[in-house]
């Protein structure tokens, strides 16, 4: 029968998988463009959200069983090819009305990567701050180290992605054909703070009343012992941490003290640290604690930092803190047993491209320290100021009057350069950036150069020399273009000259990045353009 | 933050294999079928229609799987260009053969013949949905058995 030979012949005619979840991307990107309500700054949940669903799809479509990739969704996180080594695991377990599937793993010589993802089925329990508070494990037989990273969270179906990095110690080779993934433990809003606390420092003072109690020390070595701590006080009103109360400042014994408290310390994972940055002659320092205690009441822990730093030294210095506060937790026993196979060693000999994303977050920018050096002016021209700093590779717009690309020092020290080190081609349209580090300590002639791509927002990386990109030398100030430089202010050490007019950076000298300006200024008035980059 | 209409997912499960076989029918190769196929659901996404019932929905996507093709072939590029081959999609010699005897067929034939023996519609129901006379259906439909002697018998007729 011709019908059941032609249904035959269309059986082997199926769309690939690669059209289905490029299809699925496009449709998420037209819906996204066509809702407007829907911020910019979401469009990374959004494809995340879309790969997702194109999972849930394609898992149930028996039509596509012939080989199904649900690392599709990595592949926008990394790259084409780095989602390509991950094979399909698709096992769930649930436990306390959360859903945890175990999508997909790669194991290369002696480490196991796995992308899961958690489901709260209840619906009202996810934010995405989730976290899986350390409690994860995979049955490996040696010591190992782990990482886990939030990788997606989509809202809409309180699902969480994480990306989980297993290393075993001593370059042993991850063997056997299966392992068990398990998490006990999830824990809920997280989030992390990172700020200047505004606390008049002047107004320190030695302590009247100490009280002595038996403190864990956090080094080792040590026993715990009594000493003299902070009598606590009513919590400062300045110190805004979740969970966390800022229970007293001052002096003991010559040296200062900051005390802080978590209630309910056994049910959370509440945390920080303080830190002093101490400016003098336009001459940073930052002053990290000598010494931290904990001690207990019942179930309030109180922490206690104690710094090194004389009085005259505080009014020159501005007090900050990073600190973690989460919500709440979700026990549960979340257990998965799935096959593995070691595909050895993973090279990335082939040009590896990714495109990233439209969403720029500068959220991170209004806490941050310039650091040691002022960002760095890359290239200047009539449209286009790209800076590199601590802020990461920022893309300025000067006809928007806004950023248009950042690549934030984050998402390098993902990709493995802790180090950064940029620079542009001539006409700006390529930002080339390697790892300091491999400049220096490199053997080879040829190191990993990655190569972004300003208009394409698409960022390469090759092997190269180091020679052919970055360019040997870079131009400061002529004498005359000196006299227009605000003196009040940290001014970059490079300027880059336009047809009547020289640009360069400058920002205030308390050295928050926040206050990073481009300066315009006409070569034979003087007169100055000054633009807030993150304003 | 509504971004993917939970009616795309099913459309989706249900739709997409049907929809690629029809534009492979209807173009003769992947690369055309991939490009239809994607055109095909983003048009669904950007239009939202709205359907009666599941074969209200499944005649729109013929109809457009269909629109999308023909534009496709009507294009300056494929006018000027010959499709690059695709019979590796099939090992069999049979199907092999098959394809290129589809491949003879006329653009307009190729839907009716696939309408009629994979979707198995009546010539009534391809006509309404291609918005054909029957009797053209009819004609090309005998016409297309014909070209497609070797294959398609007598007793296939029905």
């Amino acid at each position: 029968m011709f019908r059941d030979t032609y249904k035959s012949y269309n059986e082997r005619i199926v769309p690939s998988n690669e059209l289905i979840a490029d299809t699925v991307i496009k449709v998420s990107s037209v819906n996204t463009k066509n809702t407007l309500h829907i911020n910019r700054r979401y469009k990374k949940i959004l494809v995340a959200a879309a790969l997702i669903v194109f999972v849930s799809v394609i898992a149930t479509l028996p039509t596509f069983a012939v080989q199904f990739d649900p690392i599709y969704e990595l592949m926008y996180y990394f790259s084409p090819r780095f989602a390509q080594l991950y094979s399909p695991v698709n096992e769930s377990s649930t436990s306390n009305d959360v859903k945890m599937d175990v999508l997909a793993c790669y194991v290369h010589e002696d480490t196991i990567e796995i992308y899961v993802t958690m489901q709260d089925l209840t619906g009202e329990r996810f934010s995405g701050g989730v976290d899986l508070n350390d409690s994860y494990s995979v049955n490996v037989p040696y010591d190992c180290s782990s990482n886990c990273r939030l990788v997606s969270y989509d809202d809409n179906t309180k699902t969480a992605g994480f990306l989980i990095t297993v290393s075993q110690w001593g370059d042993k080779d991850i063997v056997g054909d299966k392992v068990t993934f398990t998490v006990n433990d999830i824990i809920t809003d997280k989030k992390v703070y990172s700020m200047n606390i505004p606390i008049d420092l002047r107004e320190v003072s030695i302590v009247g009343n100490t009280q002595k109690v038996y403190v864990n020390s956090e080094n080792l070595a040590e026993e715990d012992y009594y000493t003299d701590v902070l009598v606590s006080t009513a919590p400062y009103e300045e110190f805004l941490v979740d969970g966390v109360d800022l229970t007293g400042i001052g002096y003991v014994d010559g040296k200062l003290h900051i005390q802080y408290r978590v209630k309910d310390y056994l049910e959370n994972d509440n945390h920080g640290k303080f830190y002093f940055i101490k400016t003098v002659d336009d001459v940073s320092d930052t002053i990290f604690a000598e010494k931290n205690y904990r001690f207990t009441d019942n179930n309030i822990a109180y922490f206690e930092s104690v710094f090194d730093i004389s009085k005259e030294q505080l009014g020159n210095s501005k007090l900050y803190c990073e600190f973690f506060s989460t919500g709440e937790n979700i026990e549960g026993k979340w257990k998965v047993t799935f096959s593995i196979e070691n595909k050895g060693d993973y090279l990335p000999t082939e040009e590896d491209e990714v495109c990233l994303s439209y969403d720029i977050d500068l959220s991170d920018i209004k806490f941050m320290n310039i650091g040691a050096e002022l960002p760095e002016l890359l290239y200047a021209d009539e449209e286009t100021v790209i800076i590199h700093g601590a802020c990461g590779v920022i893309v300025y717009d000067l006809n928007e009057r806004m950023i248009v690309n950042r690549i934030s020092d984050d998402y390098l020290k993902q990709r493995g350069i802790f180090c950064a080190k940029a620079c542009t081609s001539i006409d700006g349209r390529d930002i080339y950036i390697t790892d300091a580090d491999e400049m220096m300590h490199s053997s080879s002639n040829e190191i990993s150069i990655y190569k972004y791509n300003v208009i394409l927002r698409t960022l390469s990386q090759r092997k190269g020399l180091l020679e052919d990109v970055f360019p040997k030398q870079q131009f400061g100030f002529s004498e005359k273009d000196k006299n227009y430089i605000d003196e009040n202010k940290l001014t970059g050490s490079i300027s880059v000259r336009r047809d009547n007019d020289f640009i360069f950076l400058q920002a205030d000298k308390n050295w928050n990045m926040n206050s990073l300006q481009i300066v315009i200024c006409d070569f034979n008035t003087g007169k100055k353009e000054i633009i807030d980059v993150f304003e | 933050m509504e971004y993917i209409d939970q009616k795309f997912e099913d459309v989706v499960k249900e739709y997409s294999t049907m929809v690629y076989r029809l534009a492979f029918a209807k173009t003769g190769n992947k690369f055309d079928a991939d490009e239809v196929f994607q055109e095909v659901f983003l048009r669904y996404v950007k239009k939202n229609p709205v359907f009666n019932d599941k074969e209200h929905q499944k005649a729109w996507l013929i109809k457009v799987t269909v629109n999308c093709s023909k534009k496709l072939l009507k294009s300056s590029w494929n006018t000027k260009t010959l499709p690059l081959e695709t019979a590796d999609v099939f090992t069999m010699e049979e199907y092999i053969d098959l394809h290129y005897e589809l491949a003879l067929l006329p653009h307009n034939y190729r839907e009716v013949i696939h309408l009629f023996y994979y979707e198995d519609m009546s010539i009534e129901g391809i006509a309404k949905l291609l918005n054909r006379k029957k009797s053209t259906v009819r004609t090309q439909l005998t016409r297309a058995r014909g070209m497609l002697k070797k294959y398609i018998k007598e007793e296939d007729y029905v």
